[in-house]
């Protein structure tokens, strides 16, 4: 670069941009702070959600347990074997009867999707980063009396798509 | 690092590259407060302070920026507005009055600049960004970021010297 583009370089540093007016930065004051109340709002909601989503897993787990281990019907059982109690879910008290419920549905909902800018990986090469909102859902149901029994966990999702580097 | 001082150290900065996009200085504005908030919500456990921030704090604001803009076209048309608003005011540098003219002239000499060439230089001069950076953000190879700055500085220096003659 010669002199004088360094000298034009000089003279547009020494051009100073606007400052924010003072009700732009009170807007954002305004916002920060609803912010931190929100934050706080949604660290609980989030905790809340996952909490929901491990109760689900747990009763899901149960369900499995009894469709997938205890024998499909009565007339498939061998001599001597006492057929499987129905089990019994303590904390919501539905009773769910072994061989039923059959697994019907399993699809994940994008909610939304938010991308949050340009980041470097470990190994200092950039990349985009999104952070996706989905829902799981699996759905299980019971052809004889029309029961369905369906697990949604809310999670988050963040993803790295690598820049291309020439 | 506080908010408030990123703000008052970017701020001019963020509000510039805004207007590079935006047809009026409250758009500029609004997607100030967008991006600034945007990043400030998704920024996690990121210092602030670092220069890594700096891309995803200028990217956020240009993403609010235009996120109005459904289409290309429209895009272009407020690039197009938005230089030759940039030709006509005040609203976009301080005005020094020791040296009116010679601003004036600038800020008009600015506006003509294609778009792309415009944002390189902005992000060096008063985003204080270095070349590496800005290819990253712009997801450009380093050469061309420099290049297109150094395009710039050309094109202003001879639109200058045109109305130096005149």
């Amino acid at each position: 670069m010669d002199d004088e583009l360094r000298k034009l370089e000089q003279e547009l540093e020494q051009l100073k941009p606007c400052g924010l007016p003072p009700s732009l930065e009170k807007r954002i004051a305004e916002e920060i702070d609803g912010l931190t109340v929100s934050r706080r709002r949604s660290f609980f909601g989030v905790t809340a959600w996952r909490a929901a989503g491990l109760a689900f897993a747990g009763i899901a787990v149960i369900v499995a347990a009894a469709i997938w281990v205890t024998p499909l019907s009565r007339e498939e059982q061998g001599p001597g074997i006492t057929p499987a109690e129905p089990i019994k879910v303590v904390k919501n008290e539905i009773e769910f009867e072994p061989g039923v419920f059959q697994p019907e549905m399993v699809n994940t909902v994008l909610l939304d999707y938010q991308y949050e800018g340009v980041v470097e990986t470990a190994d200092m090469t950039p990349a985009r980063m999104i952070r996706y909102q989905v829902v799981d859902v699996a759905q299980w149901r019971n052809d004889e009396d029309d029961r369905v029994f369906r697990m949604i966990v809310p999670r988050e999702e963040t993803a790295l798509v690598r820049l291309a580097v020439d | 690092m506080t908010w408030r001082e990123l703000l008052d150290r970017h701020g001019p900065a963020l509000l510039l590259y805004a207007r590079q996009w935006t047809g009026s200085r409250s758009d500029a504005e609004d997607a100030v407060q967008d991006g600034f908030l945007r990043f400030w919500r998704s920024r996690g456990s990121l210092d602030p302070s670092t220069e890594g921030c700096l891309p995803m704090l200028f990217t956020s604001v240009k993403w609010s920026a235009i996120d109005g803009g459904r289409s290309r076209k429209r895009r272009l048309v407020r690039e197009d507005t938005a230089a030759s608003l940039m030709e006509n005011t005040c609203e976009v540098f301080e005005c020094d009055v020791d040296r009116e003219e010679r601003s004036k002239d600038m800020q008009k000499a600015l506006g003509e600049l294609p778009a792309e060439q415009r944002e390189a230089l902005v992000l060096k001069i008063w985003g204080g960004l270095t070349f590496q950076t800005i290819a990253g953000m712009l997801e450009i190879p380093m050469s061309t970021a420099a290049s297109r700055y150094r395009y710039a500085l050309a094109s202003l220096r001879r639109k200058l010297r045109e109305r130096e003659k005149v």
